[in-house]
């Protein structure tokens, strides 16, 4: 990205919230801009390309939801979604079509930040064309190109599916990955919907890496989506 | 309108009857002018007489007073026929048997009209108490009728019977009018009077054959069965009324508290946040960053509170509407644990947070999604009650009793909850304290009911040992038997990937 500031667009109908949004984001330093609508949104960030997009799942004129799906036709752009609390269906499928994150209204500044952080991180890597070779969180640690992972200096034997479980989890560190999504990437495509294969495998992940896998501090839970390795 | 129609079953009709009633009569008489004949050899004609007197009083008192008359003037002139010389003429040789005749006739109808009145009387007794039976069966299953259909039903069957034609009974709902029923030119409709003033009647009595061929016994006795009718009409017109009244009473009251508790509850965190931000709107020039930062984290907290309590009355309704959708997944308890430890990281910190949950315990089948918020509720509690800094133990176990179920029991180091409000804390708008500083509808808890009961489990809470509460509910252990050790074989079987993507990424 040539621009000096991180530039963000948020399309969402309620004007106290774009208020709040712009106030906040422009105190932190990001370039706003605003749209009410699903059309006018997409217009923007064709014209505009905005590095972030803060997406209303529930618009006057069209689904959130169909507006991620056209987004994702054409840009790889970071999209978060925002969504009312019960409607974890929604959520999900959202991210299952590309979006990056969701949060559940009401939300405070701390968590959209955090959540756009972690999103906006993803491209900058990549822009940046730079891939490391380890991976660190608590006392775990994971070694890409030896495919070890370790734990207090300890190496653990993890399963191929755990491995790749693990792996998926921090190529999205931060974000939350669907259940779906996971499943596609350890078992194929052919085993989505079979999440009780993923809660096995999860349990056991967390019994091989959290020092107290019923208070997981990084593999978490997202009821009813799927799970997030929690970074700081 | 409720409607009972019953034809009767096959009657004996009085015309028939009263046929036979003669027919027998003639020949009661024939059998004594049989045995007449018989003695005639051996006895004197006029001690025969007494044959036919005996004859007369059979009569009288098997088939009243019409045939015992009958058989009074055939005894005399069958006496004469058969017994008196010269035979089978009604000529009579001597003329003193013109007394005897004179004194047998005048003897067989005084007989007959003094043993058919008792008999009548005898017989009207016994209709009387027929009719009493009769007014007291049907007034006794009325009584056992709870609504207006049963009562048109037994109405039907039982007037029925006694008018020998088909009825039908229709009864106005509270507040329906009903038209008066026609049929033919002799159809009868009876309308069911309320004793309480009101123009509308209560119902029909439709007779489609009508009352012509009922005497008037029968005529008053159905008279006395429609007024039984139209005061059990009327009974339960009272009692709908007054459970009417009643759960209108309850749901004032319950109304009443919940706007109570909702009003307090909306307010107090409102009356916070204008407060704040006013505050805020009207700093002056020297304003105070920090003071102002305070004033929006008070906006912040009660805003969320208000947040949960409009989430939990949305809850509740949806429990309470039967609307909760389960979507139930195989779910490994100590993720459903984990999880709300993780949404609770930040209250919890103070705290000392124990699980104990077996590694071999077998997933439980729930939605995801309701087991957080039953969680959520239950912890919230325990935030709202306890200490900030008492600890927090959270189990799961199978017990041997109940295989099928694992008990999941949160237990505090609280004040505890008095037995006496053990169940009643799981009800709408009850709380086991009205401390102003713990806020709350009384919501949560109904909620968390609603949740294990959709998922077929049971909630309850008990003391603990050495002080505190613990909730505990049970959940369906999941059946779709997951072979843990298949999965793996199949995993280690799977040739390794030879791209790592995360590498790649």
């Amino acid at each position: 990205m040539s621009k000096s500031k991180v530039s963000v667009l948020v399309i969402e109908d309620e004007a106290p919230i774009r208020r709040f949004l712009k106030m906040t984001l422009t105190s932190q330093g990001y370039d706003f801009s605003e749209a009410i609508s699903g059309q006018e949104g997409m217009l923007k960030v064709a014209s505009e390309k905005p590095d972030i997009v803060i997406l209303d799942l529930g618009l006057p004129d069209m689904d959130g939801l169909e507006v991620t799906k056209q987004l994702r036709e054409w840009t790889p752009i970071p999209i978060i979604v925002l969504s009312a609390r019960g409607q974890e269906k929604d959520k999900v499928e959202a991210l299952d079509a590309g979006a990056d994150d969701y949060l559940t209204k009401p939300f405070g500044v701390a968590e959209l930040m955090a959540r756009a952080r972690v999103a906006l991180r993803r491209t900058m890597t990549n822009s940046n064309g730079e891939t490391q070779s380890t991976f660190k969180f608590g006392d775990v640690e994971v070694d890409f190109i030896k495919r070890q992972v370790s734990r207090k200096g300890e190496e653990l034997h993890l399963t191929p599916i755990e491995y790749k479980l693990l792996s998926t989890l921090i190529k999205y560190a931060g974000r939350v990955v669907t259940h779906n999504h996971l499943l596609r990437e350890a078992w194929g495509a052919e085993y989505s919907g079979e999440t009780h294969y993923l809660r096995v495998y999860m349990a056991q992940l967390r019994r091989k890496l959290e020092k107290n896998p019923a208070q997981p501090k990084y593999l978490i839970t997202e009821p009813g989506v799927g799970y997030r390795l929690k970074v700081d | 309108m409720n409607v009972g129609w019953i034809e009767p079953g096959p009657g004996h009709y009085m015309n028939h009857e009263n046929r036979m009633r003669y027919l027998y009569t003639l020949m009661i008489v024939g059998a004594a002018t049989f045995i007449a004949r018989l003695l005639l050899p051996h006895f004197a004609a006029a001690n025969l007489v007494m044959l036919y007197i005996l004859a007369v009083v059979i009569a009288a008192i098997k088939f009243g007073k019409g045939p015992a008359i009958m058989a009074s003037i055939m005894s005399v002139c069958i006496f004469d026929f058969f017994c008196i010389p010269p035979y089978l003429t009604f000529a009579v040789s001597d003329s003193q048997y013109l007394l005897t005749f004179g004194v047998m006739l005048t003897t067989a109808l005084v007989i007959s009209n003094l043993t058919a009145t008792a008999h009548d009387q005898a017989e009207l007794a016994t209709r009387k108490e027929h009719q009493t039976s009769l007014l007291y069966s049907f007034s006794r299953e009325l009584a056992e009728g709870r609504d207006f259909a049963a009562l048109a039903n037994i109405a039907s069957k039982h007037i029925a019977e006694l008018v020998e034609t088909p009825v039908a009974v229709f009864i106005a709902q509270p507040g329906e009018v009903l038209e008066q029923p026609t049929g033919s030119l002799k159809s009868v409709s009876i309308p069911l009077k309320s004793s309480i003033a009101s123009d509308t009647p209560l119902g029909f009595v439709f007779i489609a054959e009508g009352l012509a061929h009922c005497d008037s016994e029968r005529l008053s006795t159905l008279e006395a069965f429609t007024t039984q009718l139209a005061t059990a009409c009327e009974r339960i017109r009272l009692s709908a009324e007054n459970e009417q009244a009643r759960v209108q009473v309850k749901s004032e009251q319950l109304r009443s508290s919940l706007l109570s508790s909702i009003s307090h509850d909306l307010r107090t965190p409102l009356a916070t946040i204008t407060g704040a931000a006013s505050g805020i709107m009207e700093a002056g020039a020297e304003v105070n960053l920090e003071e102002c930062k305070e004033l929006a984290a008070e906006i912040f907290n009660e805003s969320r509170r208000l947040n949960r309590l409009v989430g939990n009355l949305l809850d509740m309704t949806r429990v309470e509407s039967g609307a909760l959708e389960i979507k139930r997944e195989p779910q490994p308890v100590d993720e459903i644990i984990g999880a709300v430890i993780s949404y609770f990281e930040e209250q919890l910190e103070s705290r000392l947070v124990e699980t104990d949950i077996p590694d071999d315990l077998p997933m439980i089948s729930g939605d995801a999604v309701l087991l957080q918020q039953l969680m959520i509720n239950l912890l919230e509690n325990v935030f709202k009650y306890t200490p900030p800094d008492s600890p927090l133990l959270l189990k799961a176990s199978q017990t041997e009793s109940e295989p099928e179920f694992i008990t999941i029991e949160v237990s505090d180091r609280g004040p505890g909850i008095p037995e006496e409000l053990h169940t009643q804390i799981f009800q709408k708008f009850v709380r086991a304290t009205n401390k102003s500083s713990a806020s709350g509808a009384g919501l949560g808890l109904a909620i968390c009911q609603g949740i294990v009961e959709a998922h077929g489990g049971k909630l309850g809470v008990k003391a603990r040992e050495g002080g505190g509460a613990t909730f505990w509910f049970t959940l369906p252990i999941d059946k779709s038997n997951i072979d843990q050790s298949n999965i793996e074989v199949s995993d280690m079987q799977e040739k390794q990937p030879t791209e790592i993507s995360a590498t790649k990424a």
